[in-house]
């Protein structure tokens, strides 16, 4: 053998080997075996194809190409319950069937949605999509800095969302900025929802003291005392320093008068350092010194407070309606008697209107903003305008038909899934998974498992009018600047007083010294504030 | 084929694969290195995660213990305290309200804390960040689904405790039941023993949970943290602690180590942390980084596989290409030294053999050319000797092509010849034949001569002509005189008789120059030894030319006494006529002194006497006296002057004889019985002959003669050969004598006759005859 060729035979050999070495690397490169994709940053979309733009009434989004969004939202609380991620949502999933754009969902953690938003401000590591979103200076602001993009130009794309606007003045004032700025999409519901906050009493404390539903405030106090009688030990559980005061003003609406700041007639005014704010704490303390009122209402633990609803030391107070439904069904298979009945907001005396209520805006919230890192904003805004379509809509109030809803008589009705789960989920928590409970679209506030009771709340907790209510205004950066600062030193003086008359730690006598120094704390110019951005608000219909 | 012990293509081969054993070790000791090193750099990896690991968790729990000391420090939590839950007064509960935004404020400060709430010994009451709770509320509420027992909650509670963090389960903020991680404290810090209230921060583990999911090497591994009563605070993927690893067990092991748990091997790394005296352990089955070994294991094999392949193939291409050479120069002497190995891969011992054989062929070849040469050579000095060549430039050159330096022009010639070895061969019987023995007896001659010559620096070259040996001497021309070479002859004379008995005549030429005068040399020593053929007397052994040289024309003249001869023997006066006879010889050759060639013509004229003699008397003697005792052949047969008086003399016997046994031809008939019988009894006797028979009968030689044969049908001499042959051939089947003795046992003279008369009956020699 030459040696030519055992060379040949060697060299044949070596690269017989490397060929396998390198055939082998592909063992090194172990792929991760990590579930987590959501912790990416915002994807490119690919092109899309051209889509036709109808101008008719009805128009529904065609499949675009691969298009993948990235949505930043805050995990509604009720929602931890039943999801890890809104992906999860079997209505989204079926958005990304119909429309073909992909999403993808990034959740803050819990407690932690405004750290992470202002993060991702600052850091300008934006996804193409926030929802919640909040900017100090307020939406103009936002799209001034680059933050959002306004979407007043590519409104062509959203006719759905255009239409919704223009159909009714307040919509459309609520919808826009005080430049003008079409700048987020919002939770439109175009009629007005009635108020979903009101007084809760137990019925059947009622109807076996023979008592009628209290419609004034004497009825109240009657009320009130009956049940303290009976033994119970918290006849009314209301914390005035809580939301729900602030939101339903019951009581002190009574009074003529809103919680906080109101709009009587066009002039904005600050509800404590009116006459009737007086008569409203004077009431309370009374109340409070009778025991008719929670002795605890401003420390009693929220969950305790719920345990006590259902075991019956609390037999009056406010809250939303999906609550009847709770409590009875966690209370009924101890207590079959446990009965709920929605109170109206009392007047002072029979016969007279209150002008503060829940009140619902047309635009509940949940500003949806497309950020300038999206690079496709065009198909974003097609893609939002499907949420406030007809088909879009009912996807989002009624989910899946067969699923979630089926029509009877024409009309949607929710499954037993939702309505008599069997894992005994409540409905509040499956709307979650089978609908979407808030979020930037056409909501029918209908679309919920509406019992009777509800029903009935909203008529009886809608009786009271909601002039008084100051519509959804907006103010400019200075101005919130200034306002915050004023009113921080207020609030703070007022949650700290308020309650020192009511517990009758002080006495009345001294209140007007406590409105006094309220006036010295620059309220007016609060007001006045207040007053700017009404004006302007008038001006936006 | 490699069962073949020193298998040639076996052991290259073996050799050039064992050079294999080096990269393969190499590689093994890399992948065991690899290994090891792998397994350190997890080690670190797991080292380093759980150090980052504690450090979040110390951190937090240092955050934690700050934020502990600030509740203890507020007086209003103090005052609280005091307070009984069933009689507040307002200002009490505002207290408490205030309080309670207080740890709001604190909870909302620190991302890491769920929910913290104090619980008040003597009070019936828990404040928490949520608000107010009776106890049982809070229990009931935030506890009881965890499934810890009111009591045992209440007295964990109730006890002092300084400073610990435990795993704790309950509500947490999102309404969810999660495992968390509490901290617990009495209140106030500085009268624990006499505390009046606990302090718990429940902390949210999410942030380490995600941390944890982000480690994806953890997948297949276990994660925890476990405090000294082996509960595990926190885990990766819920893992529950396996048996093998416990709080204790971790004390006593090193900061990495290897165990068994539920039949998997796993790597251990921990450490412990002094502030919560928790152990932070990461457990990973071996086999999962033994994957990323696998890959290197894999080339590993592939390497080692491909290193056996390659190294075997080239082992194999190197082998035949070294060991093919090797085999055709092996087959290629094998087919001229006849001797191919038979085996199919040869051995080294098969080479050894070709080249023992190839050299002991060259030695063979390198012999048979030094004899060629040698048998050439002597050819040549035979062919000079005897005068063939003349060419004095032919003989210089053919000299030199012996590689014989002559050392002068001075030459002489010297001839052996045996006359007797029978001691020698009787001797030797048993090992040589005669002609055997002859030839070692030339060989000894030859050796000695040769030696004694070059020992007197000169040369002596012996060569063989016919039956003597011939030695040409080229004498050292510092000694003219060549007396030594006499000497020489002496002492081998002497020497072959005594060591050997073996004796021999030397004849000496005279030292002749030139070369052409060789030849001469040469004729002049055949004259000396043929001397000793005429003379009667005493002939020394030893004859040089010089001494026989004689040149005298001294004829005796012996006319007169060859009258007389006739006249004796016409007149029947046999005894006369012998004496007559015997006295010419005695005269003309008793003394060496006359020239060879003279004593020729003497003895010429001698026979020419006898015949005329036997022609004389022929007539009278009757016609059987010429057929009966051959008397001319006999004469003619004769070889010296001994012989011939000897057969001189009995041929006059015959006649005698026969001449008077004509008188008596009415001889008695048990006459040739006698005679028979006469002989029978005295073949012994060296001296039975025809004339000795005669003499004893009483009647004349050719009478006897004439009488045996013509009664007999057999020449009485051939008939006393045939009897002493015939004894002797019966000696000789006994086969214990040698032919000298058996020719003196049936009355032979010599050896040398008797060999002769055997021949010439038998035809075949007696040692051919004994050999049959």
């Amino acid at each position: 053998m030459s040696s030519k060729k055992i060379l040949c035979l060697f060299l044949s050999i070596l690269m017989l080997i490397s060929l396998t070495v390198a055939c082998g690397q592909n063992n090194t490169g172990n792929t991760s075996n990590d579930a987590n994709t959501e912790t990416t940053d915002s994807n490119n979309t690919t092109n899309n194809t051209n889509d036709a733009n109808d101008s008719s009434d009805d128009v529904t989004e065609t499949k675009t190409g691969d298009v993948t969004f990235t949505y930043w939202v805050p995990m509604h609380s009720q929602a931890v319950k039943i999801l890890e991620n809104y992906g999860e949502n079997e209505i989204y999933k079926k958005l990304e069937e119909i429309t073909g754009v992909k999403i993808e969902f990034l959740h803050p953690a819990s407690g932690q949605e405004t750290e992470q938003l202002n993060l991702m401000i600052a850091s300008k590591d934006l996804p193409d999509i926030i929802e919640s979103f909040s900017y100090t200076g307020g939406l103009d602001k936002a799209i001034e800095d680059n933050v959002i993009i306004s979407l007043n130009d590519l409104m062509e794309h959203a006719p759905n969302y255009q239409k919704l606007r223009e159909s009714h003045e307040d919509i459309a004032a609520e919808t826009m900025t005080d430049n003008g700025n079409i700048a987020a999409f919002y939770c439109i519901q175009n009629v007005e929802e009635p108020p979903w906050l009101g007084g809760m009493i137990r019925k059947d404390y009622l109807d076996e003291l023979g008592l009628d539903i209290p419609k004034t405030i004497a009825d109240w106090e009657n009320v009130l005392k009956a049940f303290k009688d009976k033994g119970i030990e918290v006849p009314l559980h209301y914390n005035i320093d809580s939301w729900q005061f602030t939101s339903s003003g019951l009581f002190v609406s009574a009074y003529g008068i809103g919680p906080e700041f109101y709009n009587d007639n066009g002039q904005v005014k600050f509800g404590p350092i009116e006459p009737g704010y007086k008569d409203f704490i004077t009431l309370m303390a009374k109340w409070y010194e009778e025991g008719l009122l929670d002795q605890d209402f401003a420390s009693r633990d929220g969950n305790n407070t719920e345990s006590m609803i259902l075991n019956g030391d609390i037999a009056a107070w406010a809250g939303a309606y999906e609550s009847f439904d709770y409590y009875e069904n966690l209370a009924k298979p101890n207590n079959p008697d446990f009965k709920l009945a929605p109170v109206p907001s009392p007047s002072l005396n029979e016969g007279e209107t209150v002008e503060f209520r829940q009140k619902n805006y047309f635009n509940k919230g949940t500003t949806a903003v497309i950020t300038t890192a999206c690079e496709n904003p065009e198909e974003a805004v097609k893609w939002f305008d499907y949420h406030y379509s007809d088909e879009g809509s009912m996807l989002f109030n009624w989910g899946i038909e067969g699923v979630s809803y089926e029509m009877v008589d024409g009309e949607p009705k929710f499954t037993d899934l939702m309505t008599n789960n069997p894992d005994g989920l409540s409905y509040i928590t499956l709307a979650h998974k089978y609908k979407l409970h808030m979020g930037p679209y056409l909501r029918d506030y209908e679309a919920f498992v509406m019992t009777d009771t509800i029903y009935e709340a909203m008529d009886v907790w809608g009786e009271a009018g909601s002039a008084q209510v100051i519509p959804m205004i907006t103010m400019t950066l200075e101005e919130n600047k200034e306002y915050s600062s004023i009113m921080s030193d207020i609030n703070t003086y007022i949650q700290e007083n308020r309650i020192k008359f009511i517990m009758g730690i002080e006495p009345m006598e001294n209140f007007d010294k406590f409105v006094e120094q309220i006036k010295s704390m620059n309220i007016e110019r609060a007001i006045a504030i207040q007053q700017a951005a009404l004006d302007r608000y008038m001006s936006r219909k | 084929m490699f069962k073949d012990k020193g298998n040639i293509y076996f052991s290259w081969f073996l050799s050039y694969i064992l050079i294999l054993i080096i990269p393969i070790v190499l590689i093994l000791v890399s992948y065991m290195l690899s290994v090891s090193v792998i397994e350190k750099e997890i080690n670190k990896t797991h080292a380093a995660s759980l150090q980052q690991l504690n450090e979040m968790m110390e951190s937090t729990f240092s955050d934690i213990q700050n934020l502990a000391i600030e509740v203890s420090w507020n007086d209003k939590s103090r005052s609280i305290s005091r307070y009984s839950a069933q009689n507040l007064s307002s200002v009490q509960r505002l207290n408490i309200a205030n309080f309670i935004k207080n740890l709001k404020t604190l909870k909302l400060a620190n991302n890491d804390i769920d929910s913290l709430f104090i619980y008040y010994k003597y009070n019936d009451f828990v404040l928490s960040n949520n608000g107010m709770c009776h106890v049982k509320d809070y229990y009931n509420i935030y506890v009881e689904s965890s499934g810890v027992v009111y009591e045992d909650w209440i007295n964990m509670l109730n006890r002092s405790q300084q400073n610990k963090f435990m795993p704790y389960e309950a509500i947490n903020n999102k309404g969810q039941l999660k495992q968390l991680i509490a901290y617990i404290r009495s209140l106030p810090f500085e009268k624990y023993t006499e505390s009046d209230a606990t302090l718990m921060i429940l902390l949210d583990m999410d942030a380490v949970y995600s941390w944890l999911d982000e480690m994806d090497w953890l997948d297949k591994g276990n994660i925890y943290i476990i405090d000294s009563n082996n509960s595990v605070i926190i885990s990766n993927n819920n893992a529950s602690l396996p048996e093998e690893i416990n709080f204790d067990v971790l004390n006593q092991r090193e900061d990495s180590f290897h165990l068994t748990v539920d039949g998997q091997e796993v790597l251990v790394s921990h450490i412990h942390s002094k502030v919560t005296d928790w152990k932070y352990v990461v457990m990973m089955p071996t086999e999962v980084y033994l994957e990323k070994a696998r890959f290197i294991r894999n080339v590993m094999i592939g390497s080692i596989f491909c290193c056996l392949l390659a190294g075997g193939i080239l082992s194999w291409v190197f082998t035949n290409r070294n060991y093919q050479p090797i085999r055709q120069i092996v087959n290629t002497v094998g087919t001229i030294t006849g001797n191919t190995p038979d085996n199919k891969y040869i051995t080294y011992r098969d080479i050894e053999k070709t080249i023992d054989t190839m050299i002991e062929k060259d030695q063979f070849l390198q012999n048979r050319l030094e004899k060629q040469n040698k048998i050439l050579q002597k050819h040549f000095i035979n062919r000079l000797i005897t005068g063939q060549i003349s060419d004095p430039n032919y003989i210089q050159s053919t000299f030199e092509n012996y590689n014989i330096n002559l050392k002068s022009h001075l030459f002489a010639v010297l001839l052996f010849y045996i006359e007797d070895f029978s001691a020698f061969y009787n001797k030797n019987e048993e090992h040589f034949n005669a002609d055997e023995s002859i030839e070692m007896v030339r060989f000894i001659i030859t050796n000695i001569v040769e030696e004694l010559i070059n020992s007197k620096e000169s040369q002596g070259l012996m060569i063989e002509i016919e039956d003597m040996l011939v030695c040409l001497v080229n004498i050292d021309s510092a000694d003219l005189d060549g007396d030594w070479i006499s000497e020489v002859a002496h002492t081998a004379q002497l020497f072959m008789k005594d060591k050997f008995g073996i004796i021999i005549s030397v004849s000496i030429s005279s030292i002749v120059e030139d070369i052409e005068n060789i030849n001469s040399a040469y004729q002049e020593a055949i004259e000396a030894m043929e001397y000793k053929k005429f003379t009667i007397g005493e002939v020394p052994r030893v004859i040089k030319y010089d001494s026989i040289k004689g040149d005298s024309f001294n004829i005796s003249n012996t006319a007169r006494k060859e009258e007389k001869f006739i006249n004796c023997i016409k007149a029947g006066n046999y005894e006369e006529a012998k004496d007559i006879f015997n006295s010419i010889i005695k005269n003309n050759f008793y003394k060496p002194s006359e020239s060879v060639k003279l004593m020729k013509f003497q003895m010429y004229g001698l026979i020419n006497i006898l015949i005329n003699a036997i022609r004389e008397i022929s007539a009278t003697l009757g016609e059987k006296f010429i057929e009966e005792t051959k008397p001319f052949e006999r004469l003619l047969a004769c070889e010296d002057v001994k012989e011939f008086q000897q057969v001189a003399n009995s041929i006059l016997e015959d006649m005698h004889s026969y001449a008077d046994k004509e008188k008596q031809l009415e001889d008695k008939e048990d006459l040739k019985a006698a005679i028979i019988k006469y002989i029978h009894e005295n073949y012994a006797d060296m001296n039975l002959n025809v004339s000795s028979v005669a003499q004893h009968f009483d009647v004349s030689l050719p009478y006897i003669s004439k009488y045996f044969k013509k009664h007999h049908g057999v020449n009485l001499l051939d008939f006393i050969h045939s009897v002493r042959i015939e004894k002797a051939k019966a000696l000789m089947r006994e086969g214990n004598y040698t032919v000298e003795e058996i020719a003196h046992k049936v009355g032979y003279y010599s050896s040398i006759s008797f060999i002769r008369s055997f021949k010439k009956y038998e035809k075949i020699t007696p040692g051919q005859y004994m050999n049959l």
